[in-house]
């Protein structure tokens, strides 16, 4: 049954034969979880709720930053430096308040996905990362769920509906994760700030399809578009690799699987605690996050070498000096001291754990 | 036979080129895309992509098989 305020709410859903109560009632009982509340996470959860799923779960670990503004549309400047994903929620519950939200600060990693799957019929990979998007794909496959599927990049969008009814998934585009020097994301190579709200409002489009069991879903299917020419293309994935699903389901997910891309295993990792106690040990510290990016860490730095330029500065590095290298998170950094050790004899290289992230979380409590 | 070959995101950029028209030979034997593309611009080794004939996921043209169509796809990271 609908209420009263339901019925009026979702009045021009009810008008459609496709819908109808019958269909509102399965988008009130219908639980989504949407992974990544980001450029694709906005869109895919304002209209979720607008739609009036009835229970989301918000999952991501990050904190707004001014430069998410010019896409990520749920977030404002009083946003800035607040979880995402509690900042998600507030915002949405001012939207529909009859919808049910529960936001997960930590992110989904291999230690939660289990029990965040568990609560949720639908998954939503908004992710910006590879790493947890072969951790969602296996984890779907693993406990049979389906997974919505978007990525972007620049002007570019990709979307499918993976896993459904045993179709097939992202791996039977690509089996294995790209390497390190294959990747980049929204810092580095820019995007522009429509495109995850296009990419993302169709991802969000796939899910109520899905609900409501209407139309064609793109279950192997890949769908492209991009923004500069307006060209859509379908293309048609079949089900292959099928030792990996094997594999997955008879002995789980693999944390090593999922662990950031790492080519060399002698990286020495440091905690920010560990850090701030001797800071001058360090005589070379090489911030490797793109110039625009905030905040501005000059006073920490002795060197600012972007990471997409990385390669040919390298001579400006000293491989002699005991050397602490950070970026944003720790990924783009450990891809910086991967490129280091294969390019010399760097051997007092240091990555700073959890990056400025955690740097700007934990100073004022330190 | 002239192909019509689209290349998407990083493999566009880094090659410098989105769409282009290129003559295959499949009149006597099969060709191996990967392998073809990869000779033609070696960068695409280091680079993860699929290939796609006629918009189908697939590696090898076949003999005598006449298509209008390549594409490769490169995934995608941002969010």
């Amino acid at each position: 049954m609908l209420s009263q305020i339901e019925q009026d709410t979702y009045s021009r859903h009810l008008l459609l034969d496709e819908i109808g109560v019958e269909g509102q009632i399965k988008l009130k009982h219908a639980r989504v979880l949407v992974i990544g509340a980001g450029g694709l996470g906005c869109p895919v959860l304002q209209y979720l709720c607008a739609a009036g799923v009835g229970t989301i779960g918000i999952s991501d670990h990050d904190v707004v930053e001014t430069s998410n503004l010019h896409r990520q549309i749920l977030f404002g400047t009083s946003s800035i430096g607040k979880s995402k994903a509690l900042e998600a929620k507030k915002r949405l519950l001012e939207m529909n308040p009859s919808v049910e939200i529960n936001s997960y600060t930590d992110g989904t990693t291999i230690h939660s996905i289990e029990t965040q799957l568990s609560k949720y019929d639908w998954i939503v990979d908004c992710t910006d990362n590879y790493q947890t998007r072969y951790l969602i794909n296996d984890a779907c496959v693993l406990y049979n769920k389906t997974l919505i599927y978007a990525a972007i990049y620049k002007f570019e969008g990709q979307v499918s509906v993976f896993n459904h009814n045993q179709g097939p998934t992202y791996r039977c585009i690509y089996p294995e994760r790209p390497s390190a020097s294959a990747t980049t994301n929204c810092s580095e190579s820019g995007v522009l700030g429509v495109l995850p709200g296009m990419i993302g409002t169709l991802q969000a489009n796939e899910v109520l399809k899905l609900i409501l069991e209407i139309g064609s879903p793109l279950s192997g299917k890949l769908l492209l578009f991009n923004a500069l020419n307006n060209k859509s293309n379908v293309f048609t994935i079949s089900k292959t690799n099928p030792e990996i699903y094997e594999h997955i389901k008879i002995n789980g997910l693999n944390a090593e699987a999922y662990k950031i891309h790492c080519k060399t295993m002698n990286t020495k990792r440091i905690t920010l605690v560990d850090f701030l106690k001797n800071p001058s040990s360090f005589e070379q510290i090489i911030d490797v996050r793109e110039y625009h990016e905030t905040p501005d860490m000059s006073d920490l730095s002795t060197l600012h070498i972007p990471l997409s330029d990385f390669e040919s500065q390298i001579h400006k590095i000293n491989p002699t000096k005991k050397t602490l290298v950070f970026c944003q998170k720790g990924i783009r950094s450990q891809m910086a001291i991967d490129v280091l050790q294969q390019n010399g004899s760097f051997n007092a290289l240091y990555n700073l754990s959890g990056g400025v992230y955690l740097y700007q979380k934990q100073k004022s409590t330190l | 036979m002239i192909v019509d070959v689209h290349y998407f995101g990083m493999i566009s950029d880094r090659l410098g080129r989105s769409t282009e028209q290129h003559t295959f030979d499949n009149s006597s034997k099969e060709i191996n895309l990967r392998s073809y593309f990869e000779h033609r611009f070696p960068e695409l080794k280091e680079m993860s992509f699929k290939i796609a004939i006629n918009q189908e996921l697939r590696d090898v043209l076949y003999s005598k098989e006449s298509i209008h169509e390549i594409a490769l796809l490169p995934p995608f990271a941002g969010g």
